[in-house]
């Protein structure tokens, strides 16, 4: 499995972006779920690192899913994503703090969007290198 | 980027990569912490394969809830004993210690198929068993009895050819001619 990451149009690597913000106990968290996961078919992931997600009235969340991760303070985030483009990649494409952010009910549709640009153009989403510097 | 990276213009391997990351308190200590927990539930995913979680439960004389649980790495509530029962069912080994950082790392950079399900006693496990490595071989053999120290050495008596008497010149000549 290859961890890839979302590349917006103007070339930034926005989980990259998103990563280099979070604080100490998220970044940890988050190279210690990839790092098992890289190693594991998808359909062989352990439940709650993450979750399928499938459409709910008014949602348009079928086709992704998200990792989960939660920080000492108990403030939720997640990773929206999904398995592509290629076999055996998975793609991170959106990353919310789940607790109260007030653009969290669009996730799905943002996603979707993310998703679809990249399903179009492969360049859009970059392999996952951990980070050299602190 | 790091010290070593810089200057190097290499990318850092894993161990050196967290070994710099490890340096701050709450980094190396939810690291830790998270490996653990995802790692278990990856290893107990792992060993169940394509079986149901009730049949898994079956095979290891739980309930599906309990596996359910077990392979849901946020419950992080595992009784000890649960993890051995596990591991005498399916005929695996546990280890559990505290180490140290260094330790930690070193033990946490296999994530091949084997590290995740490894195989129960008498197939490849027992094989491996039954033999020795070359470093126990080598440990084995290579007992001060097979080295003796320097003083034993000195002490002991010197042993030469026995003398045998010379022969004559005239008797020699004779022989090369």
């Amino acid at each position: 499995m290859t961890f890839r990451c979302y590349i917006s149009s103007d070339g930034v690597d926005q989980i990259r972006l998103w990563y280099d913000a979070q604080g100490d106990v998220i970044q940890a968290g988050l190279l210690a779920v990839m790092e098992t996961l890289e190693a594991i078919n998808r359909d062989k992931w352990p439940e709650s690192c993450f979750k399928e997600l499938e459409n709910r009235k008014g949602s348009q969340c079928d086709g992704l899913v998200e990792l989960i991760l939660k920080d000492d303070a108990g403030v939720h985030y997640r990773i929206f994503g999904f398995s592509g483009p290629r076999n055996d990649d998975f793609t991170m494409l959106l990353p919310i703090r789940k607790n109260d952010d007030p653009t969290y009910k669009r996730s799905c549709e943002e996603a979707q969007k993310r998703k679809a640009e990249v399903i179009h153009d492969w360049n859009r989403a970059r392999e996952w290198e951990a980070p050299q510097s602190d | 980027m790091t010290g070593i990276a810089r200057e190097s213009g290499k990318r850092l391997s894993r161990t050196e990569r967290l070994g710099e990351q490890f340096k701050k308190e709450k980094f190396r200590k939810s690291y830790f912490a998270r490996q653990l927990k995802v790692f278990l539930a990856a290893q107990i995913r792992a060993l169940r394969g394509d079986r149901t979680q009730t049949a898994f439960g079956e095979l290891i004389g739980k309930p599906q809830s309990v596996v359910a649980r077990l392979e849901r790495e946020s419950y992080g509530k595992v009784n000890l004993q649960t993890l051995i029962d596990i591991a005498t069912k399916l005929d695996i080994a546990l280890i559990i210690r505290f180490v140290n950082f260094s330790t930690f790392l070193e033990w946490t950079k296999d994530y091949s198929q084997e590290a995740l399900a490894p195989q129960p006693y008498g197939g490849v496990a027992q094989a491996s068993v039954a033999l020795p490595s070359r470093d126990a071989v080598q440990r084995e053999h290579a007992t001060p009895r097979d080295f003796p120290s320097i003083e034993e050495y000195e002490a002991t008596p010197k042993r030469s050819l026995p003398k045998l008497p010379v022969p004559p010149a005239e008797q020699i000549a004779p022989a090369l001619q």
